[in-house]
This record gives C-alpha cells, structure tokens and sequence, in this order.
C-alpha cells in the first residue's frame, strides 16, 4: 500500500457516494456525474490503498438472472479518512444527496 | 458465469471497446476486469450514446490497472522518496545527456569539421551592419599572381532559376571551386551544380585553399596589396569557412544559457529532491533545444559573401532564442504552481478569503498538493512582493 494518498475531491465525493450505499461503478456514476473514466480508476486507487473493498454481488445476481457485479463499500480507514474529507471540503455532503 | 456468455447481452460496439481496452491488461487481470464491466453494461439501462460514452472509460480504467500492476508508478515513487533519489536523478540525467550527445554526433562532426581548416572565403567588408560584397575578379587574378599564401582558388556563384515551372537554386562553379566546396563541411545550398571553365564566372565568390604553414594575416596582407594596383579596389577580408559556421555559436550560445538560468532561478523547491527533479527538467529541454539548434547551424550553407542565407539566419539566430526565452517562461509558469516539497503539479484552485484584503484572511486563490504536502496561496494582486505564499502542512495530511 502506497505511503501517501492522493485523496481528491472526486476522491472524496466518490468515497461519500459510497457510504451512502450507492455501491456499483455505474450508479456512482450516475449519482456523481463523474465520467467513468474518472470514477473506476479512482475505485481502482481508493481500493489499492485500503479505503475501499470490493465484493461479487452473487445474491443479486439471483435475483436478477444477470451476471453478478462487483460492489465497493468502505473500509473502516475508508470512513476515518472521509471524516477528514467533510472537514476539509464541507461542501462534500451538500453535493451528494 | 464464463465471460463469453455474459458479453452477449451487451451491444457489439461496446464489446469491441471492451475487448480492445482488456487488450492492454495481462491475461491474470484481464478476466475479472471484463466481467465487471460487461455485468455493469448487462444491467445499465441507458441510451447507446451513453453506454458508448462510459465504455471507453474502460481505457483509462486499464491503463490505470496495467500500471498499477506492473507497480511502475510506485516503484518510482518510491525511489524519488528514497534517500537515493539524487543519485538516479544524476544517473538519469547523464544517461539522457549522453544519449542526446550520441543523436546530435553528426551534427557536432559537420560543425568542427577539421577538413575545412584553410579554406576560406574572400569577400569585401561594408562597413554598414557587417555587411559584406564580392571581390572584384581582377583583383583576385592580381592576388593568385603575386601570392605566397595561397596553394589553390577556385571562383563560383548561386542563382535562383525559374526550371520546369519550379525555383531552383543553381551553383556554378569552377573545378577548383567544385574540388574545394566538397571539402567543406557542407556544400552551399544548391539543388543544382553546373560545371563552368575557369574565370569564366566574372563576378562570383572566391575559395581558397592556404598553403601548409600560411596564416591568415599573411594572406589578409597579401590582398591588401593588391588594393593599391587599381583605383576602386578595396581591402578585401579572409574569413574561414569554419568561422562562417561556428558564427551563431558564440551569440546564441550564450542567450540560450542565460535563459536556461533564468529557467534554473524561477525554481521554487524546498528540498533538495524537488530541486534536483527540476533542475533535471530544465537542463534536458535546453539541452534538447541546443541540440536541435546545432543540427541547424551545422547544416547552413553560406553565401558567397562569406555570410549565411538571410532565411537560414532566422533559423539559427533569431528561432532558438525565441524557443529559449519560450521555455524559459513555460518553466517560471510551471514552476510556481508545482508542490514545494515533492514538485507535483498542485491541484483544486479554491478561492479562498476576503477579496482586497492583504493581512487578515487575504483573498486569493488556493492551490493544494495533491499528496497533501501543503498549500500555495496566490494573491490576485501580482505587484504584490508575496504574491505566492506557500504554507507546508504537517506530516498528518501526507
């Protein structure tokens, strides 16, 4: 895991969406209106550094009859360091329904 | 479920996409990075333009991956962390001078020719901008006749002719000319040469080849002789071929290494590292520069004149300085908005504090390193001595 994180707005605005349990990559996009090449890698980066984990939906995959996706939810470092984020950006929670 | 089947709910275009981006991946990432993509497009219920739209974000996306997993991005950054960094940073740089040398070889060679010492050109100084005019044939004629000095001359001219409808520039030279312009570093321009006998070319540019042991002065006294045998004749000057060449080097040389310095001083780093990082960008796009700009010097051809082409000029005076003071000004640009302490480009401008205040809560605008290192504070009023404040944040936001 790298030293230092480069936690970003989008970062932070990706990290918030997630913790209001918005999990898959296209709603995030759909919620942030962040283009999907701005939003997976930041999922790649996030998940790289222990921010975030990622898991196969295989129950609802059942429930669908499609091919399970893949959800991210937030680590307990993940909630710690967006506790930081909404302090430096305040807005962060604002722009996030 | 395989990756083939769930891919077959999924429009052809952004499969092709796909497949396309999973190229860049190796074969052990490649398997789970397409299945999540291709069960994000099965369930995604938007227009094609937009699922087109997202897909390639799936390029970016692997690249992303290929660099992470191949760990390149992070070894490097562990090495510019690393007490070692001056060390790569220097071997970094002499490899890179080195391999910029190698390319620019032929260029130095043509330059410091040694073949083209004692060949030099006669012309007539003008007083009037470092002008200068040919030699009146006679009194060439008169100088071969009385001369000591010189072992062999030869007579040759360039004009534009208009041939099958195009521009061409056409040499005419003698064979002693010929045989002493290919000893040159590089022949005068011409996209033709025509064979002409002996002072049939009346009016031309004079070469010459001093004899082993002759100096310039000697040949220079010679000539100014000749000036008292005919009324008109003036003193004509000697100038060798390779000072006809290395002419710009001296001038542009030194305009090019002022604004490399001028580049060097609007360095703002805090550390040693950063410094070096800098400095190293600096001196390899000057190096870069200068080497493209002796590649030039190297190929201009003179005139008879003993001078070089008015178009060639610009090229190699007045074009690399303009690069230069270019670079130099991208450099100060750039280097003001880059992190003190790591040298990342600083990111997310805020505006921050009260506009037309200049002590309590300044206005301006905020930059923030990225690997939160700290924050440039830039004042909106640029006459101000502390337009830019950098403030450095301690370890806990890195």
């Amino acid at each position: 895991m790298p030293d230092r994180i480069n936690l970003t707005y989008a970062s932070g605005l990706i990290l918030q969406t997630i913790a209001q349990g918005l999990s898959y990559g296209f709603n995030i996009i759909d919620h942030t209106g962040l283009p999907s090449g701005t939003v997976y890698p930041a999922l790649r980066r996030l998940e790289s550094a222990g921010l975030v984990e990622s898991l196969w939906d295989h129950k609802g995959a059942k429930k669908s009859g499609g091919p399970p996706r893949k959800y991210y939810r937030l680590t307990a470092l993940g909630r710690e360091r967006l506790d930081l984020l909404r302090d430096r950006y305040p807005l962060l929670q604002k722009m996030t329904k | 479920m395989q990756t083939e089947l769930i891919s077959r709910g999924v429009p052809i275009e952004i499969r092709w996409l796909l497949a396309a981006a999973g190229s860049l991946l190796p074969p052990a990432l490649r398997s789970d990075w397409l299945r999540e993509w291709y069960a994000e497009f099965w369930h995604c219920l938007g227009s094609d333009r937009e699922m087109r739209a997202r897909a390639f974000g799936a390029f970016p996306d692997a690249w992303f991956l290929l660099r992470h997993d191949y760990g390149i991005v992070w070894r490097l950054r562990d090495i510019s962390d690393s007490r070692s960094a001056p060390v790569v940073a220097l071997v970094l740089l002499i490899a890179a001078a080195a391999w910029v040398a190698g390319g620019f070889k032929q260029g130095r060679n043509l330059l410091f020719h040694q073949d083209s010492a004692g060949l030099v050109l006669v012309a007539q100084p003008i007083p009037f901008m470092g002008g200068s005019s040919r030699v009146p044939a006679a009194q060439v004629e008169a100088w071969l006749q009385r001369s000591q000095t010189v072992a062999q001359l030869g007579s040759w001219s360039a004009e534009d002719r208009l041939l099958d409808g195009r521009h061409v520039r056409v040499c005419r030279a003698d064979a002693a000319a010929r045989v002493l312009l290919a000893e040159a570093p590089v022949m005068p321009q011409c996209d033709r040469i025509e064979s002409v006998e002996p002072n049939v070319i009346s009016h031309a540019g004079v070469v010459a080849r001093l004899k082993n042991g002759a100096s310039m002065l000697e040949a220079e006294r010679e000539l100014a002789e000749t000036a008292k045998l005919h009324k008109g004749w003036m003193r004509p000057a000697i100038v060798p071929l390779s000072t006809v060449r290395t002419a710009p080097l001296a001038p542009v040389g030194s305009a090019l290494l002022g604004l490399l310095l001028m580049g060097g001083l609007a360095i703002r780093a805090r550390t040693m590292r950063a410094w070096i990082w800098a400095a190293s960008k600096t001196v390899l796009s000057f190096a870069l520069i200068a080497g493209v700009w002796i590649e030039f010097v190297a190929r201009a051809p003179f005139t008879e004149t003993a001078g070089i082409p008015p178009a060639w000029s610009a090229l190699v005076y007045l074009l690399p300085v303009l690069v230069g003071c270019w670079a130099a000004f991208c450099f100060r640009r750039n280097a003001s908005h880059r992190c003190r302490i790591c040298y990342r480009p600083l990111t997310m401008p805020v505006s921050v504090g009260m506009p037309g205040r200049c002590l309590f809560e300044p206005g301006g605008t905020e930059y923030l390193c990225g690997a939160g290192h700290g924050a440039l504070l830039v004042s909106p009023f640029p006459e101000l001595m502390n337009r830019e404040v950098w403030a450095t944040w301690p370890d806990s936001w890195a």
